[in-house]
């Protein structure tokens, strides 16, 4: 049974990671160099809310950091400053998690908005502070708006086609030391 | 029950709260050591990006390729249109070539006459184009050719048309070229006829802005936009684009180079590139007297005509 279950929980592990990877692939591809109006969702963010509202146990906090830290490295980003700020917020929303398990999905969705708005001004008040040259706050706003919109397609990605859901209450109760 | 397991399994684990405790603390050193030493963090960062890329160059290649062939699949629609279009355009510039023909016989004539042989320093390196910049707010490119074949830092590049980018970071293997569209990118540029000087500033749109312009009155949308050369940083006589008129009357550039179509750049050898070495000293002030920046100046003003040639 326990051996089980740590296959589940690196088989997790493993599809999060590749498809971060292939996230982080993609937004390298040179197709168009012509800027575009306005950014995608932030795909990233919501497959990590997604897991983490899933399987936390399917995060080890090392994971998420190391993801963040790499694509801040490769996206150009001031390095270490949002890997911080998503270490913080995914820790924050895996002590909270117990709270949502039973309680119906807009609210897990508005939770998640709230905590991608905090990040977002964290970010900026910070980069404010430190004076470095920032992005137009509507292209931000924008993007804020379009990744929350999308946050339930990535839901629906992660439970479907990556198979990490939520465990029932009696499967919670099985292993339960676990979670 | 479930909850006070759940306080126990999170507060009762002290460790695990020490471990993320100290890996934010690292990520924000990452992020102050970046603020504070700029330039070394950035070479950190193009030495990690020159060991991962390469590595999945391979993958890379193709799925451009297939992003590339579903856009023209998309334009398959207005092909008809495009092809009038194209017979029109085909039928003027025959016109224009009979006309650059002759000037080129003459040219070479000329030439021929005056002895003047081109200058060697000015030549370029032709790059393929690796990656984007991976994030939508930051418009630059990597490159396979780098330290290896002695790119060095705020060389121009460009894609045979026009200019696209300063290089910005060199590794190894690969260099990061910052492209005119990113908000970082200030360049000297000219404005034909009028000769006017004035800086030509990414806005991270399609269409960077004319900044510092003297009298706005002497520039006309449809004016040539080339790059001056000033302070000795960028080859002058370098196409940049055509003045356009913005909504609210600023004026700003349509650049010359193919933006949707970046495959492979050309990086011109510039004779003496300002070195940005340190983040706390003045750039290109180092070694040179006053007198030498201006003999730069005047040496790049006669390689002017050859980097035009060369695109």
């Amino acid at each position: 049974m326990a051996k089980g279950i740590w296959a589940q929980i690196w088989l997790g592990r493993l599809f999060y990671l590749g498809s971060m990877l292939v996230l982080i692939f993609l937004s390298l591809v040179p197709v168009d160099f012509q800027p575009s109006r306005g950014a995608g969702p932030d795909l990233a963010f919501g497959l990590t809310a997604a897991v983490m509202f899933r399987r936390p146990d399917m995060l080890p906090v090392l994971l998420v950091a190391g993801i963040f830290l790499l694509m801040d490295m490769l996206g150009q980003r001031p390095p270490g400053l949002w890997a911080a700020i998503m270490v913080l917020a995914f820790e924050f929303t895996r002590l909270q998690e117990y709270r949502f398990r039973e309680l119906s999905f807009l609210l897990e969705w508005m939770f998640v908005g709230t905590i991608l708005l905090i990040a977002l001004l964290a970010e900026r008040v910070v980069l404010m502070l430190s004076m470095v040259p920032q992005v137009g706050f509507a292209q931000v706003a924008l993007n804020y708006l379009i990744s929350v919109v999308f946050y339930p397609l990535v839901v629906g990605f992660c439970v479907f086609v990556l198979r990490i859901r939520k465990l029932s209450p009696q499967e919670a109760v099985q292993y339960g030391h676990r979670l | 029950m479930a909850r006070n397991r759940h306080r126990d399994q999170y507060y009762g684990r002290p460790l695990k709260r020490v471990l993320s405790g100290v890996l934010v603390l690292f990520l924000l050193a990452i992020f102050v050591i970046w603020r504070v030493d700029n330039p070394r963090m950035e070479q950190v960062r193009m030495t990690l990006i020159d060991k991962l890329v390469p590595s999945f160059d391979w993958a890379l290649v193709p799925v451009a390729n297939l992003a590339r062939m579903v856009a023209d699949f998309q334009s398959y629609t207005n092909i008809y249109q495009q092809n009038q279009e194209l017979r029109r355009e085909l039928q003027r510039l025959k016109g224009w070539r009979e006309a650059a023909l002759q000037l080129e016989q003459k040219n070479a004539k000329l030439l021929d006459l005056n002895k003047v042989r081109i200058d060697p320093k000015l030549t370029y390196i032709t790059g393929v184009v690796l990656t984007d910049s991976g994030s939508p707010y930051r418009q630059s490119a990597l490159i396979n050719v780098g330290a290896r074949d002695g790119i060095l830092d705020g060389w121009a590049t460009m894609d045979g048309l026009g200019l696209v980018g300063r290089i910005s970071g060199v590794a190894q293997n690969s260099a990061r070229v910052i492209l005119l569209t990113d908000s970082n990118s200030r360049i000297p540029v000219t404005i034909q006829p009028s000769g006017q000087r004035a800086i030509l500033a990414g806005t991270n749109s399609a269409f960077p802005v004319i900044e510092f312009l003297e009298d706005t009155e002497a520039v006309h949308p449809g004016d040539r936009v080339v790059s001056s050369g000033d302070g000795g940083v960028f080859p002058p006589g370098v196409l940049v684009g055509q003045v356009v008129l913005g909504r609210n009357g600023r004026l700003l550039v349509q650049l010359a180079a193919d933006y949707q179509r970046l495959e492979f750049l050309q990086v011109l050898r510039a004779p003496k590139a300002a070195r940005i070495g340190v983040s706390d000293e003045l750039v290109g002030v180092d070694d040179a007297p006053a007198v030498a920046v201006e003999g730069d100046v005047t040496g790049d003003a006669t390689g002017s005509g050859i980097g035009e040639g060369d695109g």
